[in-house]
Order: C-alpha cells, then sequence, then structure tokens
C-alpha cells in the first residue's frame, strides 16, 4: 500500500453520502491499541456500485482490447 | 517485546493535523502499516521518512478539505487587525500615514484572496458558488491594486477600515454554504465597489510620491 491515506477523504465523501456506514472497533497491540475503522456499504451505496459498473461496462463495449494507438 | 515506533514528536504532529473523528484510527492505521511492511522493507530511517510523507498527505488532505483554510484565514484577520491598530496609532502618533502598515494590510488582502480561490471546494447551488467566487476574486484583484496604488497615491483614510471590512467578510464565509455566507461573498463584492468609488474620487493634487515628500513640498 503506497498511500494509506489518500482513501481517508474519499472515504469520508462516500460516508457523507450516505453511500457508506462505519463503525470503530478496538484496535490490536501492533496498533498500538488504538481503534480500528471498518466501513461498510449501504443498500444505496451497493446500488451506486451496480450503476458505476454497468456505466464502465457500457464505455467500454466494443471496445478492442488492447487499445492501440493508430499511426 | 517492545515495538519500534516512528519518532514521537511525527505522531504528536500527526495527531494535531488530523481530525478528531479520524485520529485514533489514522495514527493506528499508518502505526499498523509502518511496523508491519514499511519498517521491515525499507530499515528505520527510510520507514521514518516515509511516516513522515504520510503526515504531510494527512495535512495537505485536511488542508484542502477546508476545516485549515478557516482557521488560516482567521490568522489572516487577526495580523491584519493586529496591523490596524498599529497603523492607526502611528497616524495618530506621527500624523502621517503608514505605508509600510497599510502594505501589510493590502498584501494580506491579496494573500487571503487567493487562497480563498485556491481553497474552495464550496458546497452549495452554482448561484452561491459563482457569488462567493466572485467575491474572492475582487479581494485578490483589490488587494493587488491597492499595493500597486500605494506606490503612487499618499492619502489613505478609510483605507484601513475598508481592509478591515473586507479581510472580515471572507473570514465570515463559511465553507458549509449557508445564507449567511451568500452575504459574506456579497460583502467582499461590495468591497470592490467601494474600492473603485474610492479610487475614482482620488484627486490629481493629492499625488505625492510619499507623505514625507508632500510635507518637504508644503515647507
Amino acid at each position: 500500500m503506497r498511500s494509506p491515506l489518500a482513501l481517508y477523504a474519499t472515504l469520508d465523501r462516500l460516508e457523507q453520502k450516505g453511500l457508506l456506514v462505519s463503525r470503530l472497533e478496538e484496535g490490536t497491540p501492533v496498533r498500538g491499541g488504538r481503534v480500528r475503522r471498518f466501513y461498510q456499504m449501504t443498500a444505496d451505496g451497493v446500488k451506486a456500485l451496480n450503476e458505476a459498473k454497468a456505466a464502465l461496462d457500457r464505455m467500454w463495449r466494443g471496445t478492442k482490447w488492447p487499445v492501440e494507438v493508430k499511426a | 517485546m517492545i515495538r519500534e515506533s516512528p519518532p514521537d514528536w511525527l505522531q504528536k504532529v500527526l495527531s494535531l493535523v488530523s481530525n478528531a473523528r479520524d485520529r485514533e484510527a489514522i495514527s493506528g492505521d499508518l502505526l499498523e502499516e509502518y511496523r508491519e511492511e514499511q519498517l521491515p522493507r525499507l530499515g528505520s530511517g527510510r520507514a521514518t521518512c516515509w511516516y513522515l510523507r504520510q503526515v504531510i498527505s494527512v495535512a495537505l488532505i485536511r488542508l484542502s478539505g477546508g476545516r485549515l483554510v478557516k482557521q488560516f484565514l482567521q490568522l489572516m484577520c487577526l495580523f491584519a487587525a493586529a496591523a490596524g491598530v498599529w497603523l492607526g496609532v502611528m497616524e495618530s502618533i506621527l500624523q502621517h500615514p503608514g505605508y509600510a502598515g497599510r502594505m501589510v494590510i493590502d498584501v494580506f488582502i491579496v494573500v487571503q484572496g487567493l487562497a480563498t480561490l485556491f481553497f474552495f471546494r464550496l458546497k452549495g447551488s452554482s448561484f452561491y458558488r459563482a457569488g462567493v467566487t466572485a467575491g474572492a476574486i475582487a479581494v485578490a484583484l483589490l488587494g493587488g491594486m491597492a499595493v500597486v496604488r500605494i506606490l503612487q497615491a499618499p492619502h489613505f483614510e478609510g483605507f484601513v477600515l475598508n481592509d478591515w471590512f473586507a479581510l472580515d467578510s471572507a473570514r465570515r464565509i463559511d465553507f458549509g454554504g449557508s445564507g449567511t455566507d451568500a452575504l459574506s461573498a456579497l460583502g467582499l463584492v461590495t468591497q470592490a465597489a467601494y474600492r473603485v468609488r474610492v479610487r475614482d474620487s482620488e484627486k490629481p493634487e493629492q499625488d505625492c510620491a510619499t507623505t514625507t515628500l508632500c510635507v518637504v513640498r508644503e515647507t
């Protein structure tokens, strides 16, 4: 994992939009006992994920892979 | 077994720059990553550099989120207020405007306007965003114009008060997008109009290069 912190802002935004919910659980010794935050998708989040996947599929449909550069 | 940890001062900096909600989770994630992945792979020195980069990125992410920006803008206003008081005292004692102080205040305005523009992550309607953005642009332009004008015009009566109003309006911008913020944006635009009016009312005969030169000419 190159930069774990890059995820935090995104997760925060998704949670604010109601696509995720989070809960805290007790930390392990390797974390110095500090809490760990777990995220779970809401029903709206699952719906948004499916829509995003469908949009991506539509975008790639008919595209020959790998994409080649025309000279 | 004593586990190796990043330097204490870096961990304290991290707790200062991270928000209260995620403070413990973020420091725990980083500590776990540091001990489990980075330290065995990179060794102590480079792992500490990795940790430092993470702390910096937390600060930047938070800054771009607008929370620290508000504190930054408030700090700017504090400096401007202090400069205004100092300028007022100098004015009453020496009976002439303090160009350096006026320059300081106007530079604050430039910085504040640019910072407001740079860090905009506004929520709310497009009308609201357009209004506040226009206000920030106005503040930045006014500050720049004022700095240039300081070098040309001798008198600045009313400028300090006007600068303070502009700074106060910018300070009251809430990045959440309420009606009060729209009024603040309106205040910024009003400052622009006021600046233009003051500039237009300046008389040619008052154009001395500096107050000192004006005094010399009078004597």
